[in-house]
């Protein structure tokens, strides 16, 4: 990822930068999650859903959702001085998943959101990090109106492999976005370490 | 070898069908950033 380079008279180090992606279906709250436990107001790139969405733009279920991303959500933590990290939320419309690959790349892990309404909604984002192999986890956002499962039903109907992490979330809260973050670093350090020992192995 | 990228790409597509030439793709993209720096970023976000 390029970054625009700090004043060269500082002579001051380039920050280091992680990358995380939050994806998932349409409308399954990716926005409201950057949003959430972001330090800046996050660029958003929301626009109202009109007319000519209708038939392209699947809201069933999500009624009342108003406005789409149109392109990307950004948002950014603060480690400490010199480290950050970067949100980035993918937009979840099909049309625009040329954006993926670029999204993708450098990234740590990502995290797919899921809404038990809409649970086939996630399979095209867990195949794409499946196919990379790149971490991720799933964050299933509690909708108040939403029938509630157990992580296990939801690992069982997603046909995951049982080392990826399942939490129930609230993406609206910081406090829950911060802990889906934490599940998501500690899953891609037990995938590195098992990568190395299998490395070891096939030497 | 002043040669046009296609006439290479044919050049290099007939070795290949005469065992002349291996390919072996490239390793898939699944660089990992270092233990030390996620550990920071971990704790960092549990401190947040």
């Amino acid at each position: 990822m390029d970054s625009k380079r700090s004043d060269p008279s500082r002579g001051a180090a380039m920050p280091l930068a992680v990358k995380i992606l939050v994806a998932g279906g349409f409308g399954v709250g990716k926005t409201s999650m950057v949003g959430a436990v972001s330090e800046i107001r996050p660029l958003r790139t929301e626009e109202q859903l009109t007319d000519r969405s209708v038939g392209v733009d699947d809201t069933s279920g999500v009624e009342r959702k108003t406005t789409t991303t149109v392109a990307m959500d950004f948002g950014r933590i603060t480690i400490r001085d010199g480290l950050v990290l970067y949100l980035f939320g993918t937009p979840g419309q099909d049309r625009f998943w040329f954006m993926w690959d670029e999204l993708a790349l450098g990234a740590l892990g990502a995290v797919v959101l899921a809404d038990t309404r809409r649970l086939a909604d996630s399979f095209p984002s867990i195949d794409y990090f499946e196919r990379r192999r790149l971490p991720f986890i799933i964050g299933v956002n509690c909708f108040d109106d939403a029938l509630r499962y157990d992580t296990e039903e939801i690992r069982a109907a997603l046909d995951l492999d049982p080392k990826i992490p399942v939490i129930l979330c609230d993406v609206r809260k910081r406090e829950s976005g911060k802990q889906v973050l934490i599940t998501l670093v500690e899953h891609v350090l037990a995938v590195m370490a098992e990568r190395q020992r299998q490395g070891a192995v096939a030497r | 070898m002043k040669l046009p990228l296609g006439v290479v790409r044919v050049l290099l597509s007939d070795l290949l069908e005469y065992g002349l030439i291996a390919v072996r793709r490239p390793e898939p993209d699944n660089r990992l950033p270092n233990e030390r720096l996620l550990k920071e970023v971990l704790n960092g976000l549990q401190a947040l």
